[in-house]
């Protein structure tokens, strides 16, 4: 390397180490370098100024590039705004949207090309898309089709032997639909569809390839309100506020022995698996299960974290809103009135958020966490 | 050290292609590398050159007028100002992307954060809504993809988002 040899005025040893020292840190030479071999630091830099599509598209640029968003890329979507999915009203367009609730980005991914007429979102759940596919002239033929938008890795299952009576996006008798691995090869799938109408919990695992069911109503002609899975179990919440773990090979409902339970209206209530815990949500009142002393613990303050709320209580989680500038210990609920509203924990109004504006379908409308699109659910296969 | 004190004190650059700049006082401060320099060498002459091994001619001089039209912003209040960014635009407008590409290497290697900021902004918006093969030409950037790795990128990104133009 060409050097200031000889024309050094004054300088002592010390200053030329010192100088040394930082340039094999940096490691840096203009010359010759290409765009491809930017260092990591200023790939960093940029990337940070990207939005998602953009971030996507540099990873297939060359080699180095998509190595470094191999590296970054879960941090890099763990600081992105929560985005909301929506379907468009064009029942034959094959895409789906997602709008940045901060940036007011737009990104739209293409669902599978289909033969089928009618297609329903029933959920979102461990990243992925709950589609049940129907033709048009044979209400009972269908499918589900399992997507995830962001890989779009794809899985079928088949239709459940009890109908589902999805009449269009707005009425549906689906009350949660659960996606998750099963067992600890990750290979086999399972999905859950509890359903209000035929009074079923319906459950199908890939490698038994047969659909299975449980009464809706349980212990004392109670109904299941709500379905989750939190720490490797099937959990279920009753209406009379009890909280019980499914077991998925016997079939069999265990309840635990929980104390100082409230007494809920059987219809608002939520379970909901997020952040290593499990919370029950009743309007703006948050509980979490207190395992290791067995009982109801009413939560007041959510820290860093805010409850985020789809609409019809879609893929609620909690996160941690402070990474892209959003507000703390606070309820964001989506509503169908195309805004999302956010609350305090005492239900006091906080604020209006303002969606896309566009028509879409209320009923495929879910909050989409995509730092948690490659991270399925499993449940222990015991 | 400046001890005649209204005398403005300039520091002395050397440049990789040994080149030899005179660079006023704040303006190089403006470079982190250059401001260590001086805090871990107190006692270094006036007239001591800071040589710059991974900085070549061209490349420093557009750096020191940006640091220069910067540092006279920051003194006449103009900070943040639309003076500025009128300033950054006319700035990179004339700038290629091999130049970009020289600037914002030396601008890290020399450490300057405001700089930095705003070339990697800048990059980022050339970047914005263009296609794999774009901005690969745009930067001279060769698609070194076996074809198998060709294949699993396409796949993997069959699917990607793509961003939506308002309409």
């Amino acid at each position: 390397m060409a050097n200031a040899e000889g024309t050094v005025q004054r300088r002592s040893e010390n200053n030329e180490i010192k100088t040394n020292r930082k340039k094999m840190k940096k490691g840096v030479c203009s010359y010759q370098s290409s765009w491809a071999d930017l260092p990591q630091e200023l790939l960093d830099m940029i990337s940070n100024d990207m939005n998602i599509a953009d971030y996507l598209r540099f990873g297939r640029v060359c080699r180095s590039w998509r190595t470094f968003i191999s590296e970054h890329k879960h941090k890099f979507m763990s600081s992105q705004s929560p985005l909301v999915i929506y379907m468009s009203t064009r029942y034959d367009e094959n895409s789906c949207y997602f709008f940045d609730i901060i940036t007011g980005m737009r990104y739209k991914t293409n669902l599978p090309k289909d033969n089928w007429d009618f297609k329903s979102c029933l959920g979102v759940s461990s990243g992925y898309l709950i589609m049940y596919f129907m033709k048009r002239v044979h209400r009972l033929e269908g499918h589900f089709c399992l997507i995830n938008p962001v890989t779009g890795h794809q899985l079928q299952f088949p239709s459940t032997p009890f109908p589902l009576y999805i009449i269009n996006y707005y009425i549906s008798n689906i009350c949660r639909a659960i996606f998750a691995s099963i067992g600890s090869q990750d290979q086999d799938y399972l999905i859950v569809i509890l359903s209000r109408k035929l009074d079923y919990l319906q459950f199908f695992i890939s490698r038994d390839n047969r659909w299975r069911n449980h009464s809706y109503y349980v212990k004392n002609n109670n109904r299941v309100l709500d379905i989750a899975v939190f720490d490797g179990r099937l959990f279920v919440l009753t209406e009379d506020s009890q909280i019980g773990m499914f077991n998925l090979r016997s079939c069999n409902l265990r309840f635990l022995e929980l104390k100082f339970a409230p007494r809920f209206d059987w219809y608002r209530s939520r379970l909901v698996a997020s952040d290593d815990q499990l919370l029950i949500v009743y309007n703006f009142e948050v509980y979490r299960i207190d395992f290791s002393k067995m009982e109801w613990v009413k939560v007041n303050n959510l820290g860093e974290k805010a409850l985020f709320i789809g609409y019809g209580d879609k893929c609620c989680k909690l996160i941690n809103p402070t990474v892209w500038g959003g507000r703390s210990n606070c309820i964001y609920i989506l509503d169908d009135e195309k805004i999302c509203e956010v609350y305090s924990l005492n239900g006091g109004f906080l604020g209006i958020l303002p969606l896309m504006g566009k028509e879409f379908c209320p009923g495929t409308c879910s909050w989409y966490f995509i730092s948690q699109s490659n991270s399925i659910d499993n449940i222990k296969d015991d | 050290m400046s001890k005649l004190g209204q005398a403005k004190r300039i520091i002395f650059l050397k440049t990789a292609d040994g080149q030899l700049f005179e660079v006023d006082e704040p303006v190089a401060m403006e470079f982190e590398i250059v401001k260590s320099f001086f805090d871990e060498n107190e006692d270094a002459a006036d007239d001591t050159v800071v040589p710059l091994p991974n900085v070549s001619a061209e490349p420093l001089a557009g750096i020191i007028e940006f640091c220069k039209a910067h540092v006279e912003f920051r003194a006449n209040g103009a900070a943040g100002k639309d003076e500025v960014k009128k300033f950054n635009a006319e700035y990179i407008k004339e700038k290629s992307n091999e130049q970009l590409k020289e600037l914002i290497l030396a601008a890290n290697y020399l450490n300057i954060k405001e700089m930095l900021d705003f070339l990697t902004e800048t990059i980022a918006n050339r970047l914005k809504n263009k296609s794999v093969e774009y901005v690969r030409a745009f930067f001279g950037i060769e698609n070194d993809f076996t074809p198998q790795e060709e294949e699993a990128v396409r796949k993997e990104y069959e699917w990607a988002f793509e961003g939506v133009d308002e309409d």
